[in-house]
């Protein structure tokens, strides 16, 4: 039995584990030269340029803004999605639905990004055309701070409702028909089934899901975002991970960016677990 | 049952050791190989040494005997489609020298990533080639540290050619020196003056023309003349799809508008710094700065400057100068005007002379150029041949060579009269760039090509229209401008640390400032905050090393 867990162990510990070691160089001043081991400790002095750096609340606001954002909106959508093809008596109607929904989730980042650009132009985007022709003024929404987090959810919607929705809907072909023939023959409505049968039975899933969800909380899509940025949204779109990139690899401050990125993992875990505690306190579901 | 999962424990347990073995054995022969450099750096008496001494031809070509192969990291530019290995310049040299090159060859868009992973990492090729390859800090900075070797030893014992360069122009030689004394990098240098000329204000001729108005002299007409094109539908087609003024903003200083503050009093660049009368001035955040961005900004509320010059890049506004149908584009910022208009239209633009500002003065941007630049050759602590690889480069630093590195092969863009040359002619369908770029590494190779060898050559088409671009703005470039200075490595690192933050913010708040406006109070907290972020510490260093640069 144990030896089944072998290979997932030493794969963790190679590639999870050990690479932690690399996690020293937050504290000190790293020179690849002198190796991880062997440069200079510096103590908390990363952490606190981070933390006085005038960056530092417009990026942590906007990393937890857009998170918050992206849960409350792109979590439930597809819940709802798969509860509405749950109802669909049609199956190639369903079929056909659910193929055109699970498209764009294979459509590259860079392509989308592209996409978005042209549609949005305030010159020739088809958004822009549609708002001239009822007589509104083309709005340039690439270049808009307001507008930035609202295209960034909005666009993943589009791209991963359907992909999302796989799991639930394979939870809720898992009902029980008969519990529905039931309610049926007791006269309830399609919005009573719904309500009673099928969202309790997928609940344990959607609060998996939904801890799962948070522990990739603060890691938002890095490619899309810093594909969308532009020097006039930045104040929106400035996020932890683009400005890890800026300053570690392109500005090659290593430790600086280092020690950022630890900030990051470790609000993480703590949001992490204190959504485990609530989900195990209430639903007696959760990850440990 | 038991049996059999024993046997399964054993084989797995083997296995591990296999690999764990196999490691250990890859460090060992990394510590090794380690080793191996250091001797290779010291005196060095082993057998291997002297098998390698005396495989080197010290003089002459090739350049060694047997061959050898070294292992470089360059960029490539995005114009150059076959790889480094089957360019013709390349295999020709590789014939010539003996020595087989394994080029690492990046995009110039992902190279400093790259470049600062492979600094991270620790495993280095045996050198860095290009003029792009490394940048000033990068040669201080891991010059200081070790990972690049100093040169000026090799230099003299091996390298003619560049010992002939930095005795002809001493100040070269000045210029690659670091504060510690060594030499870490041999320079690129391309002495081409009308390249110390990078923008370039175009307007539509013949829209002007056809709405009867004359060029634009000041800021205010200039505005006017954008309003006409806005309004009064100069290309004739009853749509109103004029860009009155479009540009790259963002770091570029061929497609951006930071010429255009000199109209307001004083000019601005990517580092914002210009010398008044022996004096180093910060330019975002004084009155004319201030004004600068104000006018733009009514010219961004009035609908003249097109939005997406924030957000586009080189392809969308040659999509906008080149699309189908009637010119489109009013007013730009580029380079030249063929590059964004092919080269027919660009027939029906001229080039505006700097807008006057109130006292009548014309200011208009100058840059260093490509004359020098410190990037080049650098060799690497982890390379077994530093002396192949300098008489590699040192072949390459020769006229002729070096000139068939940057333009290309003699017969396919170069034709050789006597002691002359002439550009070949670009076949149908492609620039100049492309061209260009065909057999060679063109613009991001590492090559010394001196006033004197550009006189010997026929000035291509695009050249001379540059070099009339040049002659046309050169009266109203500043005298002095920030000079080229070596920075030591402790401020070097300071000063990177500085600008990431700063000049980030300050590009941000130009476009907020140009899109939406501000008020008095949004103006104070931008001077406030970049108070805030150190830019007396900037400029502190910036001036101290521009008063030592005088003496």
């Amino acid at each position: 039995m144990y030896l089944l867990f072998l290979p997932v162990l030493i794969y963790f510990v190679i590639f999870h584990y050990w690479p932690m070691y690399g996690l020293q160089i937050a504290f000190k001043e790293y020179s690849a030269i002198r190796g991880i081991g062997g440069s200079p400790w510096t103590g908390w002095t990363h952490f606190e340029r981070f933390y006085q750096s005038s960056q530092f609340w417009i990026i942590i606001k906007n990393t937890v803004l857009i998170n918050v954002y992206e849960l409350l909106v792109a979590f439930p959508i597809p819940i709802l999605f798969a509860l509405l093809l749950n109802q669909i008596g049609n199956e190639r109607f369903k079929k056909t639905v659910q193929t055109i929904t699970y498209a764009p989730h294979f459509i590259s980042i860079v392509v989308v990004v592209g996409m978005l650009h042209i549609f949005l132009s305030p010159r020739t985007g088809m958004l822009n055309h549609l708002l001239v022709l009822f007589g509104a003024e083309p709005v340039f929404f690439m270049g808009s701070e307001g507008w930035f987090k609202s295209i960034f959810v909005f666009s993943g919607v589009w791209q991963n409702m359907g992909w999302s929705s796989i799991v639930y809907v394979a939870a809720l072909s898992g009902v029980n028909p008969d519990m529905h023939e039931a309610a049926v023959m007791d006269g309830a409505s399609k919005l009573q089934r719904i309500m009673r049968i099928d969202l309790p039975s997928i609940q344990p899933i959607i609060v998996i899901l939904l801890i799962m969800n948070i522990g990739s909380f603060m890691s938002v899509g890095f490619e899309k975002i810093y594909l969308m940025q532009n020097a006039l949204n930045l104040d929106a779109s400035e996020v932890i991970q683009t400005y890890v990139y800026k300053t570690g690899l392109l500005g090659a401050q290593f430790s600086y960016s280092t020690a950022i990125g630890l900030v990051n993992a470790v609000i993480n875990f703590m949001l992490l677990a204190a959504v485990n505690q609530v989900a195990k306190k209430y639903k007696q579901t959760s990850l440990w | 049952m038991n049996k059999r999962s024993y046997k399964g424990k054993i084989t797995i347990l083997m296995a591990i050791s296999l690999l764990l073995s196999a490691c250990s054995n890859a460090n060992n022969a990394g510590n090794e190989e380690g080793s191996g450099h250091a001797n290779a750096n010291s005196v060095g008496s082993s057998a291997v040494q002297e098998e390698r001494d005396s495989n080197i031809n010290k003089e002459g070509l090739p350049i060694v005997k047997e061959k050898v192969s070294l292992q470089f990291v360059t960029t490539m530019s995005p114009l150059q489609k076959k790889p480094y290995a089957d360019l013709q310049v390349v295999k020709d040299f590789e014939a010539k020298t003996n020595v087989h090159i394994d080029w690492d060859a990046v995009p110039s868009e992902s190279y400093k990533e790259k470049k600062n992973l492979i600094f991270a990492g620790g495993s280095l090729p045996d050198a860095f080639y290009g003029i792009n390859a490394l940048d000033d800090a990068d040669v201080t900075l891991y010059g200081d540290q070790g990972y690049l070797i100093p040169l000026e030893d090799l230099i003299e014992a091996y390298a003619p050619n560049i010992k002939r360069l930095f005795e002809l122009r001493p100040e070269y030689k000045e210029g690659v020196t670091s504060s510690d004394g060594h030499i870490y990098s041999i320079p690129t240098i391309h002495e081409q003056d009308q390249l110390t000329q990078e923008d370039a204000l175009f307007i539509n001729k013949k829209w002007l023309d056809t709405l009867g108005l004359p060029l634009p002299a000041t800021v205010e007409q200039f505005e006017q003349v954008l309003q006409a094109f806005k309004q009064k539908d100069p290309n004739g087609n009853n749509i109103a799809d004029e860009i009155p003024f479009s540009f790259i903003y963002g770091g570029a200083r061929q497609d951006g508008i930071y010429s255009m503050f000199g109209s307001f009093g004083r000019l601005d660049n990517p580092d914002h710094l210009v010398i008044e009368n022996g004096q180093l001035v910060f330019t975002a955040d004084k009155p004319a700065y201030r004004e600068a961005v104000e006018y733009f900004n009514r010219l961004y509320q009035e609908g003249l400057i097109d939005p997406e010059s924030f957000t586009q890049d080189t392809q969308v506004i040659t999509a906008k100068g080149k699309n189908e149908g009637v010119p489109i584009l009013g007013a730009f910022v580029g380079w030249n005007a063929a590059n964004v208009l092919g080269p027919e239209r660009a027939a029906d633009y001229v080039a505006l002379a700097p807008l006057k500002d109130s006292n009548g003065n014309q200011l208009w941007n100058k840059y260093h150029g490509s004359s020098f630049t410190r990037s080049g050759f650098s060799i690497t602590s982890a390379s077994k041949y530093p002396e192949v690889a300098i008489r590699w480069i040192d072949a390459q630093y020769e006229e002729e060579e070096s000139l068939q590195w940057s333009s290309g092969p003699i017969g396919v863009n170069l034709i050789k009269n006597g002691d002359r040359y002439d550009y070949a002619p670009i076949p149908e369908g492609k620039s100049y760039g492309e061209f260009r770029h065909t057999e060679a590494p063109g613009n991001q190779s590492a090559r010394a090509i001196l006033r004197e060898t550009f006189a010997k050559i026929n000035e291509s088409e695009t050249n001379l229209a540059k070099i009339a671009l040049w002659n046309f703005y050169k009266p109203y470039q500043p005298k002095e401008i920030y000079p080229l200075v070596v920075f030591d490595a402790a401020d070097l690192e300071r000063l990177n640390i500085l600008k990431t933050d700063l000049y980030s913010y300050i590009d941000k708040k130009q476009a907020q400032f140009i899109v939406k406006g501000f008020t008095q109070e949004d103006w104070d907290s931008y001077v406030k905050e970049l108070e805030k972020m150190n830019l007396n510490e900037l400029l502190d260093i910036y001036s101290r090393y521009y008063d030592k640069s005088k003496r």
